[in-house]
């Protein structure tokens, strides 16, 4: 049996704190910094423990939201596979219509694959609706734009031969060329 | 009178190539010349304002005038500015608030599915057309000087998406553009103050006919 230790590395203490809305227009002010530095320590702690009791590790990311302060999964990871040793590292996932540059999802996901020797699993995602009140991509042609950008992230990954350009409905590349490759 | 209904609207289907107002410019530049449209006044409220503003700066040559109210589309301030109202961050069902200045209210538990369907469609293809950036292109300020027919500028004194200054800017951007207030009516001033807003194209088309006469003479 395989199992992922999971934490959405939230600020609680401002949970209580707002009476309003915990997303997209909650004020940042009320998450103190020194308090939200001792936290991420906390989780980046959590998962180093569940790596050593032989557990996996999943993590995600939220944007502007008191219920997640990671922003990005493979900020996390990045750290993670530096720090731990045996854990399958699972980014579910990294939503793509929140990343306006899916060549630059590649190049992220294969440095954090290399870095923890093969370790990474990764689950591309359209993304929470109402991040695209962030993000600002077009709700209405957001599937197209999704399967456009996994399609090239997909390529970018497996692709060995040096670059390839990109000429697509959304996005263009002159070239397209990920190194280190995973 | 020819009033069309935009691809993508009121349950009609959307080419795939059209997906900008820019794209829609070009539309109706192509139906107005298939046509054979000619010395004809192009009229356009919200979103078509925006539509007809598009299409004037690309050529006049077939258009007598123009008249836009609750007029959309440009941007005249910096990056913090928001001039125009983002209506995607509003609920759809809170639209009516803030299009219409008299508090009218409808039944909703009395629309059809097929009613329903129309509207969630053209939603759809109004965020497709408007979305980002919010109801606005970059580049319509900069060629508004082209528009070298004579122009009205039309606004609600109630309007919740423009301002009366935004309007006005717009208004002198173009050459040959006048400026005229509407009162108690919103951004759907057209539907509101009916009798004015008839009374003020009727005005403008009388004015073009006689500077066409003047000329002439």
């Amino acid at each position: 049996m395989q199992t992922w230790y999971f934490s959405e590395q939230s600020y609680h203490p401002a949970w209580t704190e707002q009476s309003g809305d915990v997303r997209i227009t909650a004020p940042s002010g009320a998450v103190d910094p020194a308090t939200a530095h001792r936290l991420l320590h906390r989780y980046i702690d959590e998962w180093i423990a569940a790596d050593q009791l032989g557990l996996n590790i999943m993590v995600n990311e939220h944007h502007a939201t008191y219920t997640c302060m990671a922003v990005s999964c493979m900020l996390t990871l990045g750290i993670l596979a530096n720090r731990t040793e045996k854990a399958r590292l699972l980014a579910l996932g990294v939503p793509l219509l929140n990343r306006m540059d899916p060549y630059r999802i590649a190049e992220e996901i294969a440095y954090v694959d290399c870095m923890s020797g093969g370790r990474l699993e990764v689950g591309l995602v359209k993304g929470t609706p109402f991040e695209l009140y962030l993000s600002n991509a077009n709700p209405a042609n957001a599937t197209d734009r999704y399967w456009e950008a996994h399609e090239l992230i997909e390529q970018a990954l497996t692709e060995r031969q040096g670059p390839f350009s990109w000429e697509g409905e959304y996005f263009n590349y002159r070239n397209v060329n990920v190194i280190p490759g995973s | 009178m020819i009033a069309p209904s935009h691809p993508g609207f009121d349950g009609s289907s959307r080419p795939s190539a059209i997906n900008t107002v820019d794209d829609l410019s070009y539309f109706y530049l192509d139906f107005i010349a298939e046509h054979r449209l000619q010395d004809f006044i192009l009229v356009g409220v919200s979103l078509g304002a925006w539509i007809a503003a598009e299409i004037a700066i690309k050529c006049t040559h077939r258009i007598s005038g123009l008249v836009v109210s609750g007029v959309i589309g440009a941007k005249f301030g910096g990056p913090r500015s928001r001039e125009i109202t983002d209506l995607f961050s509003i609920p759809q069902y809170d639209h009516w608030d803030w299009l219409y200045a008299d508090g009218r209210k409808f039944d909703s538990a009395a629309w059809t599915e097929e009613f329903l369907l129309k509207l969630a469609r053209n939603h759809s293809t109004f965020g497709l057309l408007g979305w980002s950036p919010t109801l606005h292109s970059r580049k319509l300020a900069l060629h508004l000087h082209r528009i070298d027919v004579p122009v009205l500028v039309l606004h609600g004194s109630e309007d919740k998406v423009i301002s009366r200054d935004y309007a006005w800017q717009f208004a002198a951007a173009m050459p040959d553009a006048r400026f005229r207030d509407l009162s108690g009516g919103g951004h759907y001033v057209h539907l509101e103050q009916v009798e004015p807003f008839m009374a003020a194209l009727d005005e403008f088309e009388s004015r073009l006919g006689a500077e066409r006469k003047t000329r002439r003479a």
